[in-house]
């Protein structure tokens, strides 16, 4: 359940990377129509896995079953004259384009943001890529392990005896996502005043670096302290700074530590170890964070994740509990939130998908399925743009659609 | 020319970083920010980590991160548990569009300030919460900070050393990227009051943001029974794909190749154009297979250049890299530079400080340069006297009886 917030919005999402289909997968859970536009070889997401038995199948991919939940597909071949006006004529329907597409390219296909602009006064363009579109590196390539060093945040990342240490995942394109999305919902609450839309540069090496707001990180370098990668503790070594927040081994797996802002007793409580509390110690925490290490850990000896974690929390202590991710799939609380709604695709099958963060009252939003590869070909190309279905057998014997 | 959300008034409840992030990115959208902070604010609510300035006078006012997260906001002090502070409060929420708070889920309720209590007032009024784990459920009441959710919904088991212990990434990644969902919460919410002319009240739960931000993990134990474990900076099938030593004290460079004229041209940049002929780097399935033996080969070139050198050369030859850029280069780099990212302002007890901005530029929307972070209750005055129109007497018997005081009050939390 959204509240259908951006029903009649109209997103064409000309994209290839996981940060524009996020962007996309955002917009689509808030009520946004939102078309794929995918080459007649279909999106390039659709051959990430996981598949179903390891045995890939364009429709079967778990990247693009949980990206591509809730939009509608039609297939273009942006190389072909007959396919950019197509695009085109889309485009005249929509209110936002949403692409990838590297700067150069972009422009030879006739999307440069001028044209776009001139022709679509009122189309909100989001141009998401690595470097930006201006800049001296705009012409670089990029992957999320690029993007992650260049954002800085690798130096923040990993121990100090190692090598800089990339977060899991796809983090950086998920920024770039959930950050054009943001820009996007800026464009459409501007275009209402103004009535013009716009072009938006963005770059998921900056949206990654845009996390660094709110830890003073630039401060620190203006001090003469180069933050740096400091295992799973914070950044900041200031002696007097809080203490603990880090991961430490328990009985059969691993827990975050976390000070309590309300409670600094509450680490002695819950280990039984008075010097927890010492005011010599509450006075420097972060100046004791291998003495407070060793205290918990012998302190928790013999619980488990889950047991410690359960009992730091009825203290009001917070610690919790590292999860894998088929845990966190099954853990009661995502249960209760309904984080995971089943979602059935005709030919992948039943998968729980993750649903939206973002909730609108108490029942959790269900996505709609993934479309398969151009299935809404005829119903927008006929039925919305007028082709006749012989036009439609003509464009795709041409490798239009 | 105006910002997306200049006049929309946002009562800004929240504290330590997610929160004040997404509402720091709100100001700088335009929106006017109001800062409700709490009389005893030192506990949480101007937080302790970094510690102040030293020898900062007012130290409550000389704090980095607070400074940082709440750039371009106003500031008052309401005690909401008094009678007269939380009147103040619901007069301010009948005049305001937004409520953002991240309190613990039974804060507001325990202080009778509820979504239905605040939309008599304001029938419109859109509230977002942000729980760490969600207002219901068997943990919905569980305290949790950035990290700790991280560990929680996977992604600390995701990211790691190859066969190493779990990890975070560094710095407080669930905090902001639950920020940005929730500022893009707020937007739309906006966007639909305009149409509908409906209010409402959103959750933003920070644990699911993260796992939004991994969904395609959570599909591999259902498909193929595996769980998966960290890589380090491997990736599924890209190689060569990691971090190389250059030359100089912890300098690193990014290299990734994802096809066969990236692994090409990086062979022809290391000088060992002999690799392409090799049988197990054929192809990407064979150089997957024994990727650990290109760490050398490519180590012995990356160590006699810098990081931004190597980048210039690799990416001129068309090879995927990336320097391993610190904070400080970051503050120097002229790419950084020409795209504006960094700003700086300057405030009344720290002097001039340099932050980032919103990662984007549009054309039509000018860059905001923010004003410093509030004084503690700098805005007192304005805000009750002139906008909510209470008589100076009251408001001078609200400050002296600490209800709205112009300093923290020490002890009373």
């Amino acid at each position: 359940m959204t509240g259908g917030a951006l029903e009649g919005v109209v997103v064409v999402e000309a994209g290839r990377g996981v940060g524009i289909a996020y962007c996309g997968r955002l917009l689509a859970d808030q009520g946004a129509r939102v078309l794929m536009v995918e080459p007649p070889s279909g999106s390039p997401l659709r051959r990430e896995g996981p598949f179903p038995q390891d045995l890939p199948h364009p429709e079967a991919g778990g990247l693009f079953l949980y990206l591509a939940a809730g939009k509608e597909s039609v297939t273009l071949n942006l190389h072909t004259p007959s396919g950019r006006s197509l695009l085109f004529r889309l485009l005249e329907r929509a209110d936002v384009l949403l692409e990838d597409l590297p700067p150069q390219e972009r422009d030879t296909l006739g999307l440069a943001p001028e044209a776009v602009g001139a022709r679509f006064p009122r189309l909100v363009h989001l141009s998401l890529t690595w470097f930006g579109s201006r800049g001296p590196y705009s012409t670089f390539q990029g992957c999320d392990l690029i993007a992650y060093a260049v954002s800085g945040y690798a130096s923040l990342t990993g121990d100090p005896d190692k090598p800089p240490l990339k977060a899991g995942g796809r983090q950086t394109e998920y920024q770039g996502g959930v950050n054009g999305a943001l820009a996007v919902l800026a464009a459409l609450l501007q275009r209402e005043a103004t009535g013009q839309g716009q072009w938006i540069d963005l770059s998921t090496v900056e949206a990654t670096a845009h996390t660094f707001d709110g830890v003073a990180l630039f401060h620190m370098v203006q001090r003469g302290i180069l933050p740096k990668r400091n295992g799973t503790r914070l950044i900041q070594q200031d002696p007097h700074a809080p203490y603990p927040s880090t991961l430490l081994p328990v009985k059969g797996g691993w827990v975050h530590a976390h000070w309590s802002p309300q409670n600094p007793e509450g680490l002695a409580l819950l280990t039984g170890n008075p010097r927890l509390a010492d005011p010599e110690v509450l006075a420097a925490p972060r100046g004791h964070a291998d003495e407070i290490d060793a205290l918990l850990v012998e302190g928790l000896k013999g619980l488990t994740p889950a047991e410690v974690m359960e009992r730091a929390q009825e203290m009001r202590v917070p610690f919790t509990a590292v999860q894998d991710v088929a845990q966190a799939l099954s853990d009661p609380q995502n249960a209760a939130m309904g984080f995971f709604p089943e979602v059935e695709h005709p030919v992948a099958g039943r998968w729980r998908l993750p649903s939206s963060p973002i909730h609108w009252g108490e029942e959790p939003h269900t996505p709609r399925r993934a479309p398969l590869l151009g299935e809404q070909n005829r119903a927008v190309y006929c039925g919305e743009l007028g082709l006749s279905p012989e036009d439609l057998v003509r464009l795709r014997a041409g490798g239009v659609v | 020319m105006r910002l997306p959300l200049e006049g929309i008034r946002i009562v800004d409840l929240t504290l330590v970083i997610a929160g004040p992030v997404a509402t720091r990115i709100l100001a700088a959208l335009g929106a006017e920010v109001i800062k409700v902070e709490a009389p005893w604010g030192r506990a949480i609510g101007r937080g302790s980590s970094p510690p102040s300035l030293p020898g900062a006078p007012r130290p409550y006012n000389a704090l980095p991160t607070f400074n940082e997260v709440n750039r371009g906001k106003k500031s008052i002090s309401l005690n909401l548990q008094h009678p007269l502070g939380r009147a103040a409060f619901l007069r301010l929420v009948t005049l305001s569009d937004v409520v953002v708070e991240n309190l613990s889920p039974r804060v507001l309720p325990n202080l009778g300030l509820d979504y239905p209590v605040l939309r008599r007032y304001r029938p419109d009024v859109i509230l977002v919460s942000m729980p760490a784990l969600g207002h219901k459920g068997p943990w919905g009441h569980y305290i949790a900070f950035g990290p700790g959710v991280e560990a929680l919904g996977g992604l600390s088991s995701i990211t790691g050393y190859e066969g190493g212990q779990p990890h975070k990434p560094g710095n407080y990644y669930a905090d902001q990227n639950a920020a940005f969902h929730a500022a893009l919460a707020v937007l739309v919410a906006v966007y639909r009051r305009r149409r509908t002319g409906r209010g409402a009240h959103l959750r933003v739960v920070l644990r699911e943001a993260t796992q939004a931000t991994m969904g395609e993990f959570f599909l591999e134990p259902q498909m193929t029974g595996r769980i998966p474990t960290p890589m380090g900076n491997r990736h599924p099938w890209m190689a060569p794909h990691g971090i190389y030593p250059c030359r100089g004290e912890d300098a690193w460079v990014a290299i990734a190749c994802a096809t066969d004229a990236h692994f090409h041209a990086l062979c022809a940049v290391i000088g060992r154009p002999d690799l392409t002929e090799d049988p197990r780097f054929a192809d990407s399935l064979a150089r997957k297979r024994h990727e650990a033996l290109l760490d050398a080969p490519i180590s012995a070139w990356t160590r006699r250049h810098t990081p931004r050198e190597a980048m210039l050369i690799l990416q001129g030859m068309g090879v995927p890299a990336g320097a391993v850029l610190t904070v400080a280069d970051i503050l120097g780099d002229p790419h950084w530079r020409e795209r504006g990212f960094v700003e700086e302002v300057d405030h009344p007890e720290m002097g001039r400080t340099l932050h980032p901005t919103l990662p984007w530029q549009a054309t039509g929307m000018p860059r905001r340069q923010s004003t410093p972070a509030p004084l503690f209750a700098q805005d007192n005055r304005v805000i009750l006297q002139d906008l909510l129109g209470l008589p100076p007497a009251v408001v001078a018997q609200m400050d002296a009886e600490g209800v709205s005081p112009s300093e923290p009050v020490e002890g009373s939390r």
